[in-house]
């Protein structure tokens, strides 16, 4: 899927981002039968008969090998899991190296995922964040739903600070039953805060999937010259000459991700690093085939 | 002379500015950036800035540095000499080649005379063949060779090649002097005087107005060339005489040699062996010299025949040979006449005022003074004429009354011809008359005041100790007995005069500090003046132990004063009294070296007398004068002792000669440039090319740890 896909104006209009959420996830989709999103807590219900147009990977094999009847398993909720995604919307966010912020490309991203759990009929709810709870549009299963969804997307700004503690705490009071949370974000927060947020879902019994959306600069800082960085998030300014702390800003930078990885390993989230200067298909693709093979096991 | 060859290109400095230009844009020229991961920026900043910032400082400095050397590189800085003039061009040049007796000192290969000729050669291999040249010869005298700048180099390499090394002393100030006379008449924008000398210090002895002479003449180049290293090590004979001792024939006569080290380390164990006629007569050994002294060694030689006779000091060779010789030549006498000249009537043998004196004199029985050395004979005082003078060595005038101008006019005529005088006052003379008797007056040493007594029972004693005068020295020594014991009841206050030439000189004094005996040389003899008789009228001398022996040493002492005629030193002109009859007649004379006399001249006369002159002394050693095939003489010409010195003077004060003179301006004077001796521009690019690789590779170490 091509990068350029990603148009930031796209990405500020519903339509549009509904539209391009389709397409990449449609794109991905042609071939392929199988939601890489299982419910949990799927109970076995009863067999029925085979009728046609049924997935013949639900058939019971083991009785039409016994009994040569063709049977169909029926499990009790098999879609009724609710996927949040939770979308970081503080300023930090509002940075891009390129036309692209990673706001942008989160929001992208969130559509593409609600874009996918509400096509296979799973329920869906998005809530956005800074320095608290934004926006919190409830559950839904209805694909006819998805253009709010997009409509509330696009129509959100940045503003405010990071604080993913509090606003991971008000996703797992929301979410009362057991699902799955992905987190779309920076994580420019405390650790401490991350770690308490992570923690309070994970024992909320939550699968916790995270996409730490960095920019291409932000890996690499590549500047020349001398700068005046401006915080994005404060009065802050610091001037400096890139060249001269890359190494050691690299050092600082790659050693937090390290410990934003160990710790979703330590509360057994998935940890996606979503680099803003590769496509978004790439970042998604790749997350969803390791999902699949992962949910074959 | 620190110079540049390009100043210009020195503007070129002010690029040391762009590396702290390209720092202080980098630094103000900032872009905006817009950041969201802060705190991880401000982390590394905080953990950097102290070595980023000193990282930077070395790296600036680094860099103007080597922009500063690569500007310095091409504007040439070289060491510049200032010389006078363009010496690649055509010069006018007066040559000073020092020949006197210590540039015979050898390296073991070449004496420091043929290195400076060398020296001279290969100078004038590399002058511009347009160029003008003079030869001088200094020693103590200049002799030019070639008088004036001449532009034949071959007339120059011949008259080098004819140069040879003399026995003279130094003194290069005269010579300098007329180099710059002859350089001031001459053509030519680029003059120069070039000095080859091994600059022994005694040879720049007027180097003061050697520098005036430089400063008055800022457009000739003086250049000292000094042919030699320093710290040669010298011990050489500096001295060889007679001591108090008449050389009579078949009396000892001690000899006195005294040996010098000039070096810096001390010299043990030196022979001095004396010869005559070629064969060894005494050998005496020095047992150490310190450096910087002197010893004394006495050498006694007996004489077998009367006449002119000479005996050579040798001491072990060294780098320095002419010094090692030492000829002294002596008449050794068969009989020597002394006059009594007496104030008073002749009476009895013992109260004659010249009977204690004659006694001295000739301390034999009557039946061997016919075989002493001395002969004496009485006149009365009034008789003294030239022609009873004629013939003595000696006058003793005994205590004379009234001297006649006659008498005043002979006795002064006697010695300065070459004799000698002394004088015992008694109660005969009358000091005021000799006062008024100018000439009388003018001969003394000194003047006598009224008669003095001395208290009654408490006579005056004449000084024991720090006894100076060669005559009375030898009483220093206890063992010789004392002068103390000799007592004088009436005498001449004596005051010794006050003389700008010839300096009285004091041989003994009373007790008192009062001179007791007083001496001076007038022409060719001396004057000695006593203050008491030279009876027992009014003192004991006569019959002290000492008076024979102070008597003797007296003539021996007087009649040195004759043989120092017969030595002489290198260049002086030998002057010898002679016969009237020989008038006219040739002499030639055997030089040292030589086998056999050459003709050397003829004897020439005046009113008053009749003399041999000889100037050619240039070698040191002796002369033998011969008139017809008769020898009438022998002389010896001895080195200048501070020749022996060969320290050297102070190099700097003789660079300071060759400097090219200011004006008061301060501007070099018109014939005066500068000449690059050394560029350093080369060293200046290694150093920039250093500077850039540790540049370089701070950069790149910067970097990694960044």
């Amino acid at each position: 899927m091509p990068a350029q896909l990603l148009d930031p104006d796209a990405v500020s209009r519903g339509e549009s981002l509904g539209l391009m959420a389709r397409k990449i996830v449609e794109g991905y989709r042609v071939g392929e039968h199988r939601s890489p999103f299982h419910g949990f807590a799927i109970e076995f219900a009863q067999h029925r008969e085979y009728t046609a147009g049924d997935d013949i990977r639900r058939l019971d094999w083991k009785v039409l090998g016994r009994s040569d009847r063709y049977y169909i398993k029926q499990y009790e909720q098999d879609t009724n899991y609710v996927a949040h995604i939770v979308v970081d919307g503080s300023k930090s966010m509002n940075y891009g190296s390129a036309a692209v912020t990673k706001l942008h490309f989160a929001k992208a991203l969130a559509a593409c995922l609600s874009y996918v759990i509400l096509a296979q009929r799973d329920a869906a709810a998005l809530a956005l964040f800074d320095s608290e709870m934004r926006e919190y549009l409830a559950r839904t299963d209805s694909l006819g739903r998805i253009g709010h969804i997009m409509d509330r997307l696009a129509a959100f700004q940045a503003t405010g600070q990071t604080r993913i503690g509090a606003a991971l705490e008000q996703v797992a009071a929301q979410a009362r039953s057991r699902g799955i949370v992905i987190l779309i974000s920076d994580l420019f927060d405390s650790e401490d805060d991350i770690q308490r947020g992570l923690q309070r879902l994970s024992f909320s019994g939550n699968e916790v999937i995270v996409f730490h959306t960095l920019d291409a600069f932000e890996l690499t800082f590549p500047f020349t010259g001398t700068c005046k960085f401006q915080d994005l998030e404060g009065a802050a300014e610091l001037q400096a000459s890139p060249a001269e702390i890359r190494r050691s800003y690299l050092e600082n930078f790659d050693a937090f991700r390290e410990r934003v990885r160990l710790l979703c390993e330590k509360y057994n989230a998935h940890y996606v690093l979503a680099d803003t200067g590769k496509s978004l298909a790439e970042v998604l693709s790749g997350y969803l085939a390791f999902r699949r093979k992962a949910g074959r096991k | 002379m620190m110079s540049f060859l390009a100043p210009a290109i020195l503007a070129g400095l002010a690029a040391v500015s762009i590396p702290v230009a390209i720092h202080l844009l980098n630094k103000f020229r900032v872009k905006i950036v817009p950041w969201a991961a802060m705190r991880f920026l401000a982390e590394s900043l905080r953990k950097n800035e102290r070595r980023l910032k000193l990282e930077d400082l070395i790296l600036l400095l680094i860099r103007c540095l080597l922009v500063a050397l690569l500007v310095l590189a091409f504007a040439r800085p070289a060491l510049k000499s200032l010389v006078a003039g363009d010496r690649s061009g055509p010069v006018a040049a007066v040559v000073l080649l020092d020949n006197s007796a210590s540039m015979g000192q050898s390296d073991g290969v070449q004496s420091r005379f043929d290195q400076a000729k060398t020296a001279i050669r290969d100078w004038l291999d590399q002058r511009n063949p347009d160029s003008l040249t003079a030869l001088f010869l200094v020693s103590d005298r200049t002799e030019p060779l070639i008088p004036t700048p001449q532009p034949d180099f071959a007339l120059f390499r011949k008259n080098l090649e004819r140069a040879t090394l003399s026995g003279r002393g130094s003194d290069l100030a005269e010579g300098i002097r007329q180099a710059y006379q002859v350089l001031n008449a001459a053509p030519g924008k680029n003059r120069e005087i070039r000095v080859y000398t091994d600059s022994q210090t005694g040879a720049w002895s007027h180097l003061d107005d050697i520098g005036k002479l430089a400063q008055e003449n800022p457009d000739i180049l003086l250049k000292p060339v000094v042919i030699g290293k320093k710290g040669e090590e010298n011990v050489g004979i500096v001295a060889l005489r007679t001591g108090a001792d008449v050389p009579a024939a078949g009396q000892p006569c001690r000899i006195q040699a005294e040996v010098a080290n000039f070096g810096t380390q001390p010299v043990q164990n030196v022979r001095v062996s004396l010869t005559l006629a070629a064969a060894p007569v005494g050998e005496a050994v020095i047992p150490s010299i310190a450096p910087g002294a002197t010893q004394t060694t006495d050498l006694t030689v007996q004489f077998a025949t009367p006449g002119p006779q000479s005996v050579t000091a040798t001491i072990p060779a060294d780098a320095f040979a002419a010094d090692n010789q030492r000829a002294l030549a002596l008449d050794v006498v068969r009989t020597m006449d002394v006059l009594i000249a007496e104030g008073g009537e002749a009476g009895d043998a013992i109260d004659r005022d010249g009977y204690f004196l004659a006694n001295a004199l000739v301390p034999l029985p009557r039946e061997q003074a016919e075989r002493f050395y001395l002969a004496v004979k009485f006149t009365p005082v009034e008789s003294l004429t030239a022609t009873i003078l004629a013939g003595s060595k000696a006058v003793f005038l005994c205590n004379p009354s009234a001297i006649s101008p006659e008498a005043a006019t002979a006795l002064r005529d006697y010695v300065t011809g070459g004799g000698n005088l002394v004088i015992f006052p008694g109660s005969r003379t009358d000091p005021d008359q000799w006062k008024q008797n100018t000439v009388w007056s003018d001969l003394l040493p000194g003047t006598l005041g009224p008669v003095q007594e001395a208290a009654k029972g408490k006579p005056l004693a004449w000084q024991s100790a720090n006894l100076e005068h060669p005559v009375t020295a030898l009483w220093n020594d206890a063992a010789q007995g004392s002068l103390g014991t000799i007592k004088v009841f009436r005498y001449f206050p004596l005051t010794p005069k006050p003389s700008a030439g010839a300096k009285p000189a004091v041989i003994v004094r009373l007790a008192n500090e009062q001179p007791a005996v007083v001496e001076w040389q007038r022409g060719g003899g001396r004057v000695v003046l006593f203050n008491s008789t030279a009876t027992t009228e009014w003192t004991n001398l006569p019959l002290h132990p000492a008076f024979v022996p102070l008597i003797q040493r007296l003539m021996g002492y007087v009649n040195g004063g004759n043989a120092t005629r017969l030595v002489i030193q290198t260049g002086q002109t030998f002057v010898f009294n002679v016969p009237a009859e020989w008038a006219g007649r040739g002499f030639s004379v055997q030089t040292p070296g030589d086998s056999s006399p050459q003709t050397a001249g003829q004897i020439v006369a005046d009113a008053n007398r009749t003399q041999i002159r000889y100037s050619g002394t240039e070698k040191t050693g002796t002369y033998r004068v011969f008139v017809g095939s008769d020898e009438a003489v022998v002389f010896a010409v001895q080195l200048d002792p501070a020749e022996s010195d060969l320290r050297q003077a102070d190099s700097s004060s003789l660079e300071a000669l060759s400097q090219p003179q200011r004006s008061e301006a301060g501007e070099l004077a018109p014939a005066a440039r500068a000449v690059v001796t050394h560029e350093f521009w080369t060293a200046l690019i290694w150093v920039a090319a250093a500077l850039f690789l540790v540049e370089a590779v701070l950069a790149h170490r910067f970097s990694l740890s960044r």
